[in-house]
Formats: C-alpha cells, structure tokens, sequence
C-alpha cells in the first residue's frame, strides 16, 4: 500500500465547493491539485483556466472541503489488531463470552482466538471466567482475552500451554489445588502481554494495519500520531512503525512511548511520550484527582511518579531538545506535569519544542494559564465527553458534581492554550467528525466551542503539534494536497447534526485515496 | 540408549537417533505418561482416561493396543536384552530394568534443601531447555493437559529454586561473577523482583564493579516504569544511593588511600597508519592501568575512542554492557577530545610517564594530537622520545 503519486502532468481539480482554508475563515470555491500539492485555489469560475489540462474534475456539490483530518492521538498497531480481535465489550454473562468465542471458533477453525475489552463489572457473575468455563466453549485452540483495561488476562487450558506463561511470577492466580485458574494479572501480566504482542509477527501487524488505515480514510484521516510502545503496548509495535511508515497511505507521526531518550534520539524522532501515564483512568478511579472519587470515598486515584522523579526526565527532555507528549487525565497529575515543566523551563530557558499534555481531561484555571505561560499543547479527545460526560454517565458517577470541570475546551481556548484533537483510537472509534460534534455539543454547554475552533482542532492546530504546519493542516497553495469533501455544509448543518456528516472523497498528497463522490 | 528429555520440546532418541520425531503426539504422549508414573503399573483403563477420553471403549482399547505394539516395534531393547515396557493383561508400566535417560526423572531426584554440590546444580540447570513438555496440547484429553499443567508449574519453581540455590553457594564461596551470571538468568524469569534486584546489586558491589551496580539498577528501575508503572521499592532506592556515594569516592580513595601512582607505559608509532599512536597508548593504559576506573569515563568518549581502538570496546563490554551501535565513522575532533579527556581522567589518579618508541614513524594524526597535548602542560603528563 505505498504511496503513489498523482498524476503529474494534469490537474485534479475540486470545484463548486465551500473549501475552508483555514486561515483567517477565508473559505474559497476551487481547488487546483497538481501531483502532491496544492496548485491554486480561487473563487467562482475561474478554475476553467485549469480544466483543459484537468485530469479530473471533483464536483462537490455545494458541500464543505477541509484540509485532510489530523487525529493527534492515535495507537495505530494496537487499533489496528484490536480490529481484528474479538471483541467482548457487551458480554454480560458468561454465556454471551461463550456465544461470542464459539462463534469464533467456527467462522476460523483451529486459530488462536484474542478477545478484548471483557469487563467484569458487566457481568452477572460479577467475576472473570476461569479457564474451565472457557474450555467449554473452545478447547481446540488458544483463547487469550484481555480485561477492558489490559490489567488482566483470561486464557483457556490450550492458551496456558500455548504460550510461554511465567508461573513463578506474582500474579498468576491458583486454586485451592495449586492449579492456575487461567486468571493473571499484575507481573506475569505484564511479561505475558509482551510474549504475547511481541510474538505477533509484523506481517500480520502490516496487514491489520493496512485494513485498519483503509477504514480510517472513510473518516477523512490523512496523517495520525502514532502512541506506540511502553508499557501495556509492545516496543515491537513501535518499532513497526519506524520501520514502515512511509509503506502507508497516510502520513504517520511516531511518538515512542518510553523514557529511553538515547534510543529515541538515535532514530531522530525528535518527539517522545505519547500515553506516558501520569496517572489512570477515570474508569478504573486511577486518575489523580485533588477530590475523592464520588462513588468511592475515600480514593482519589495516584501518580505514577514522584514529582522529582518527573521533573529529572522532563529536565532530560528540554536538555535534549526533545519534543514531549506526556498522558494526563486528573488536575493533580495535570499539575504534576506542569510542575515538572516549570522546573525544567527555568532550569534550562529553552522552549519552543512545543510540549504536549495528552488528555488533559480536569485542567482548572490556574494550570491552563501556566500552560499557556510554558506554551504546552493540549491535546484533548472530544469524543470523551460524547461517550461519558454528563452526570448520567461514567464522570457522573466517578467524579459527582465535578463532571461539570472535565475538557472545558471554551475556557482553554480562551486562555490562548493551542487544542489538537485526537481520538485515543481504538478507546474512542477514530472519526474527526465526530470528535467535532462531540467538542462543539459539549454536555457542559459552557464548555463547548464553535465548528470552527473544533476543525481547526483536528487540522491546523494537529499539524502545528507535530511541527508539520508547513505543509499541511490547511488549504495554501504549496502546501500537501490533503483534502477532505464532505457531503455537508459543515458550517451551516446544526450543531445536532455535525455527527451525521459523512466523508464522501478523502485526498491524500493529490492522491485520491478514497472516494464515494458520483 | 534411550534418552527422554521432557523439559522444552519433547525429545526421545536411541542412540542419537530421534524417535518423537516419528511418532504420534499421541504415542509421544503415552511414553511421557508412562515415565512419569515409572514405578509403578498403570491400568489400562487409567490411560485410556487419560489419553482417549472421548472413545468408545473398544476404540480406546484398540488404540492402547496399536501404540504399545508401535512403542515396541521402534524402542530396542536394551544391552542386556531388556524391553522398555511392560505390558500385562490390565495394567502397564515401563520395565524398571531397562537401563535409559530422563531429564525430568533427573530433576526429581534434585532435593530443594541439602544439595550443596554446585557442578551438580549447574548440571541440573542445564536440562532447562525450555517449558515441561512444550508445544504439546491434547485436544478433548482434560486429565493430560491438566499433568502437563501442573508438572509445567513445577518444573518452573524447581528451576527458580535452583537457580537461586545456585547464587546462594556462589555467594558463599565468594564467586561473584558466576553468582552475577546466574542472577541474569533469573532476571531474564523474573524481571520485576527486588529481592533479585537487591541481591545482584548487592553483588556488583562485592565485586567493586559498582558502575556495573548502577548500570543495573537504571536497567531494573526503567524496566519497572516501563511495563509496570512503579517505582523500585525504598530499600533499592537507598542501596542505589549508597552505591552513588560510593561511586563519588573512587577518586577520592584513589588519591587519598593510594596516594598518586605512577604510570609507566612503552608506546609505538607506524608511519602512515593514522591514528596508531593513540590507539597504542590507549592500549597500553589500559594494560597496566586500573581497568575499571579508566572505564569509568564518559560512555560516549569510550564509543568515540572505541572506534579506533576496538579493544577498548571490548574492555568496557566485560565490565559494563555491549555499547549499542558501534560508529561506523568519526569525526577527528571528537576521536582528538575523546583521548584527551581519557588521559585527563587517568591523571586524576596516576602521574604518565609515556615512552614513545620510534617516534620518527608516529603518523600524522598522532603527531598533532601529542603536540596539542604538550600545550595542555599537564604536569601529570611526562613524555619520553
């Protein structure tokens, strides 16, 4: 799936359309496309001058054309084998897991069978099943399931056997037998998850990768930022992508999970981090909040680090010149970050390496403006609140009142705080379009932002995040032709409706590499 | 003879020759059967429980039947005329006369406490190749899986209590090296354990390899971060700061203890060979220098002066670790500043006397390089022509 070139001696050209550049809101009728780049752009009629030498002719139908969507957040090897796993997110009983893994069985004989997303708390058994209960439903091939929040694993008699299992590590569970119940968790979790991942050979990570980039540009998505490696991830995913990124059709930005800055200078990424965890998850009531969880007295989630520990490896990042994207979630760890870059800014005076808080869901006043002091880069994950702000659902529950103070992108943006906007994919379903529904329908009406701020989050302010504003995030001439057509009038559809618009063509470096439009 | 290793993938030769290879996962898995319950009869009904569950009985008796006749037809008896099994009208076992070789029957002749005979231990280490009984699986065969099972369990703790049986006598006897060796192979088992961590710190240190100890304890302390997002516990924290300080006072105890040693090294040119000199001087440091302060200096003047002198690399990697990435070229001035500061670093300790012996030949990069050094006017540095 390499990337080919356009056409280079004619144009394609994008006419009758509402083409927003994105700069200063100047919003023009054409595009000229001519091999990578964007050739010209201009108003009314005047595209004819092209059409002799056109090679194609896009009509858009009176509909919005954006720049090529840029989704900031983003674990692609992950995503992209999740997709291909099984997925057991509304198993509610065991029962349903056994449905769901005996169909699997039959529709792929004989092949390992990888579930995900199984969450305990949904099941009426209230407990995850032992290897017993899965050998009912599959015993002629290894059955490996992964917890909502890979913190457990769950396999089948053949899987124990199947894969290289270390008994001797804490978290394998016995019975009152000394027999393992098929249960792991902590340690042996964690070294079994990396055999596991790292045993997935690249041809397989290349062709589940390929699928999931041929579902992600119906989405509009011509360039991701790729949160690879570390822990709960594998390196060997990371190292995919380093390998391989120029074999795809979208541009693919690598973040290295890891704090081994030698090694990530020795590739010339130049950035570092990406889910690199402050602290938790609201979900698992492990983000550091400065309140006790609502539905857990008592807890207020952890850091991960010591605030010295932090402040030696951010300190590191600034002496290194080395971009840094760090994952937090609750105002205390949002703190600890900020913290951290405060020590490092005034130890060293460098800045404009363009930092980036990933997440970033509890911010208060107070931080956003250091932020913004530090010239930090949050990049938030709007989708979030469509799936679990409010006080009906998940932030309700786990944090009370305060679910009113979760991505308040109006008060950020206000302050001069830059928001790039990313999926989280495959925790939120990898759609721009409905990340810009979800920041501009915000559940926290105060919260919520214009069309306008909500695509530049997913274009222009994505491409200044990984420094690449040069050349893409907007409709310039010069710049890569990245372009997206939508069905709609983006601007004009109502704000109830933005979820609804589809991509109808997506262009990828003047390469059409989607295409819907009759 | 026969030979039956069940630890790692099953292998049952004769005299060399691979017989699993031939053979059934079934009647593979007969034999395994039949040599774990070695002394004593099986019933018939027993293995077939075991091995055909899901067959009718006839079936089951008939497969039985053809796997005895097939382990016969392709085991020999043995030098004194022995069969390998057994087999009477109900039950089976192997012969306990017929002479052959286990590795599991081995490992369990191992006792946890008493055995003190360390060529012993390492030998019973050696039968680890791999998982009990790898890659077998029996489909619909529950009672099997469930041995393998939990023979698997055990033979991972047998290995675990091995191993650190093993460090314990190397300790004792004051063999560190090999007792680092061993904890390495644990570490490569049991990644994330502190008390491990603790032990081969602790080591390094008994060693006087304490860059070695720091080394290690940025590699267990990242790899904790890493995969499990903590941090090590309170007590490695002080033993690494302790060995931090420690590290502080090599100098010191150098200069104070040792007072300044003197240096004396012969070192040697050939023309148009660039870089010869330094290289030799290098190398002859090295020899009679304390190896392990000298290595001391920063890794990247090592990598840089490692490129012209490999030996040096070859030092650092049997006191620390491998470098990563060895240069494929580089720059003069970085090769000139790298050999100055590690000559700088060995005058922190010693006073140099350096010959040079046919300095007529010395090439030209050298050339300059000794001149730039005269200009430092160390007067730890003495040059002799």
């Amino acid at each position: 799936m390499k990337k080919k070139g356009n056409n280079m001696n004619g144009y394609t050209l994008i006419i009758n359309g509402k083409c927003l550049s994105m700069v200063d809101e100047i919003q023009y009728d054409w595009i000229a496309v001519k091999s990578h780049t964007i050739y010209d752009l201009g108003y009314g009629e005047d595209y004819k001058k092209y059409a002799e030498q056109a090679v194609k002719i896009i009509d858009a139908k009176g509909a919005t054309v954006l720049p090529g969507f840029i989704d900031s957040h983003f674990h692609v090897v992950q995503a992209a084998i999740n997709l291909k796993s099984l997925d057991l997110s509304q198993a509610k009983s065991y029962s349903d897991i056994g449905r769901l893994i005996s169909a699997a069985r039959d529709s792929f004989p004989r092949t390992p069978i990888r579930g995900i997303r199984l969450d305990e708390q949904q099941l009426k058994e209230n407990k995850l099943p032992t290897r017993m209960v899965l050998d009912k439903y599959c015993n002629d091939a290894p059955v490996f399931i992964n917890s909502v929040e890979y913190q457990k694993s769950v396999l089948n008699t053949y899987a124990m056997l199947y894969y290289k299992i270390p008994f001797t590590l804490e978290g394998i569970d016995f019975d009152e037998n000394q027999m393992p119940t098929g249960i792991i968790t902590h340690h042996a979790n964690a070294i079994l998850r990396e055999n596991v991942l790292r045993n997935i050979p690249n041809e397989r990570r290349m062709d589940a990768v390929e699928s999931l980039i041929k579902n992600i540009v119906k989405k509009g998505i011509t360039t991701v930022n790729a949160m690879e490696g570390g822990r709960l991830y594998s390196d060997k995913d990371a190292e995919f992508i380093y390998d391989n990124f120029n074999q795809f059709q979208i541009d693919i930005a690598l973040f290295y999970q890891t704090m081994d800055i030698n090694k990530v200078k020795e590739m010339n990424l130049g950035r570092i981090g990406g889910s690199f965890y402050i602290d938790g998850t609201f979900s698992a009531r492990t983000a550091a909040l400065s309140f006790d969880y609502a539905d857990c007295p008592g807890s207020n989630g952890g850091l991960n680090y010591t605030q010295e520990e932090l402040n030696e490896f951010v300190l590191e990042c600034y002496v290194n010149k080395m971009q840094l994207a760090l994952y937090t979630i609750g105002d205390r760890a949002i703190e600890q970050a900020i913290a951290a870059h405060e020590y490092a800014l005034e130890k060293t005076g460098i800045s404009g390496l363009r930092h980036r808080l990933e997440h970033v869901e509890l911010p208060n006043g107070s931080q956003i403006k250091r932020a913004k002091e530090l010239g930090l880069i949050f990049s938030m994950t709007p989708t979030y609140e469509y799936l679990w702000g409010g006080p009906n659902k998940l932030n309700g529950e786990r944090l009370g009142e305060h679910y009113k103070d979760t991505s308040p992108l109006c008060e950020i943006i206000s302050e001069g705080v830059i928001i790039c906007g990313g999926s989280d994919c495959d925790v939120t379903p990898a759609d721009p379009l409905l990340g810009i529904y979800s920041a501009v329908n915000h559940p926290v009406k105060k919260h919520g932002i214009s069309v306008y701020e909500a695509i530049k989050m997913f274009t222009v302010n994505g491409a200044y995040a990984i420094f690449e504003e040069d050349k893409k995030g907007t409709l310039e001439t010069g710049k890569l032709a990245d372009i997206v057509i939508l069905d709609q009038d983006i601007l004009h559809i109502g704000e109830s409706k933005l979820k609804d618009i589809k991509v109808l063509t997506t262009i990828k470096s003047g390469e059409i590499i989607f295409n819907e439009l009759k | 003879m026969l030979t039956i290793n069940m630890l790692g993938k099953v292998d049952i030769n004769y005299e060399g020759t691979s017989i699993a290879d031939k053979t059934s996962s079934k009647l593979v898995a007969l034999i395994c059967l039949l040599v774990l319950n070695k002394s004593r009869d099986m019933s018939k009904e027993k293995i077939i429980a075991y091995l055909w569950p899901d067959s009718n009985e006839e079936a089951a008796k008939s497969n039985l039947r053809f796997n005895l006749w097939t382990i016969k037809k392709i085991i020999p008896r043995d030098a004194k005329g022995e069969e390998f099994i057994n087999v009477g009208k109900d039950y089976c076992r192997i012969n306990q006369k017929y002479k052959f070789y286990c590795d599991k029957i081995e490992l369990d002749k191992y006792k946890a406490y008493g055995e003190e005979d360390i060529e012993k231990l390492v030998k019973l280490k050696s039968f680890f190749k791999g998982d009990f009984l790898e890659g077998l699986y029996l489909r619909n065969c529950n009672e099997f899986n469930e041995l393998i099972l939990f023979e698997r369990v055990a033979c991972q703790n047998r290995q675990v209590e091995i191993l650190k049986k093993l460090v314990t006598l190397y300790e004792g006897q004051e063999k560190y090296e090999e007792g680092l060796q061993i904890l390495n192979e644990i570490d490569v088992i049991e990644p994330y354990n502190e008390n491990f961590a603790f032990q081969t710190i602790t080591m390094y240190g008994k060693l006087g390899n304490r860059a070695g100890a720091i080394n290690y304890y940025k590699k267990f302390e990242n790899s904790l971060r890493r995969n499990l997002n903590i941090s090590p516990d309170k007590e490695l924290k002080i033993l690494y700061s302790n060995m931090l300080e420690d590290s502080c006072d090599i100098k010191d105890s150098h200069r104070v203890n040792n007072k300044r040693k003197k240096l004396e090294i012969e070192s040697r040119c050939i023309n148009n060979v660039e870089y010869f000199w330094v290289g030799d001087v290098v190398n002859k440091i090295m020899e009679k220098g304390d190896k392990k302060y000298l290595l001391e200096v920063d890794k990247c003047f090592i990598s840089d002066l490692g490129f012209i002198q490999s030996d040096l690399l070859l030092e650092y990697e049997k006191y620390y670790s491998p470098i990563q990435n060895r240069l494929v070229a580089v720059p003069p001035v970085r090769i000139i500043n790298a050999f100055i500061k590690f000559l700088l670093h060995a005058t922190d300790i010693y006073d140099m006397h350096i010959k040079v012996v046919n300095k007529e030949n010395m090439d030209v990069m050298s050339q300059n390089i000794l001149n730039h050094i005269k200009t430092l006017n160390s007067e730890s540095i003495f040059f002799e022509y």
